[in-house]
């Protein structure tokens, strides 16, 4: 689901090796003070077929947020869950 | 793309004490909320399909401690209300015998999240904020359906039926 202001943040990670991409996770997780659990991996594809926008801002570099979503709860619900069908969660090893 | 999925748990203080003797008055009210979820474990001889009812309610109490605080995510997720909390306890109390527990889940609008998975593609979730409305949404195979019902006694003929095409 996507946060309060409807931009949902996520790095893009084409071309970056596996340690590159956990990398930026932990990055990100020790911004907020977070232990970095996993990640979901989408293609971008999927983003636009599920009628979502991508706007790359690369704040910081690599970053992006999907924008675009509906204004019903519901439908924003839906979009959700037909990304999450399309991603593969990645648990970090070692937990 | 990645998405980060943060850890929302041990991080989380799950009482504020103050300096005077004893917890806040919200710290104590959370204290009276797990003890009743005890209770009802102690009590209850309700088993479902699947994890038990009160596995649910203690997984669910778990999901709005852990949530009960601004920005619980990092990503300005809202807190969850006791309102929701006690919305989403009586749903599960409600759901049909047959119908097996749901994954609970916190979502960053501040509402909790119950989600059925069968299998890939398909899956219903609804969500709870405390506001007597279900929020709704669900895949099944090529087949979608979204929406949003009024609650206050009894879980929507809807919400029913689509667990039930679920697991059909």
């Amino acid at each position: 689901m996507p946060p309060p202001s409807n931009h949902l943040s996520v790095f893009r990670i084409s071309g970056l090796a596996e340690h590159e991409i956990w990398k930026v996770g932990h990055e990100v997780g020790e911004k907020s003070a977070r232990s970095l659990l996993g990640r979901a991996d989408i293609k971008a594809l999927s983003v636009i077929e599920a009628g979502l926008n991508i706007d790359a801002d690369d704040i910081p570099p690599r970053h992006a947020d999907i924008i675009g979503w509906p204004e019903e709860d519901s439908a924003i619900k839906l979009k959700a869950i037909e990304l999450a069908e399309k991603a593969q969660l990645r648990l970090k090893e070692g937990g | 793309m990645s998405v980060a999925v943060p850890c929302t748990g041990i991080d989380c203080p799950s009482f504020r004490v103050s300096r005077g003797e004893g917890l806040d008055q919200d710290s104590s009210q959370k204290v009276v909320d797990f003890l009743e979820v005890i209770a009802e474990m102690l009590n209850s001889e309700t088993i479902t399909f699947g994890h038990t009812l009160d596995e649910a309610l203690l997984s669910l109490y778990e999901v709005y401690n852990d949530c009960s605080q601004e920005n619980w995510d990092g990503y300005g997720a809202l807190t969850i209300p006791y309102s929701a909390y006690e919305e989403a306890k009586k749903i599960i109390k409600l759901l049909p015998s047959s119908i097996q527990i749901p994954e609970i889940i916190a979502e960053p609008n501040g509402e909790i999240g119950f989600e059925w998975r069968r299998s890939k593609g398909q899956v219903f979730v609804i969500s709870i904020g405390g506001k007597h409305r279900i929020n709704y949404a669900g895949i099944f195979g090529d087949n979608k359906t979204h929406g949003s019902e009024y609650f206050e006694e009894a879980i929507p003929s809807v919400i029913i039926e689509n667990l039930r095409r679920l697991y059909s």
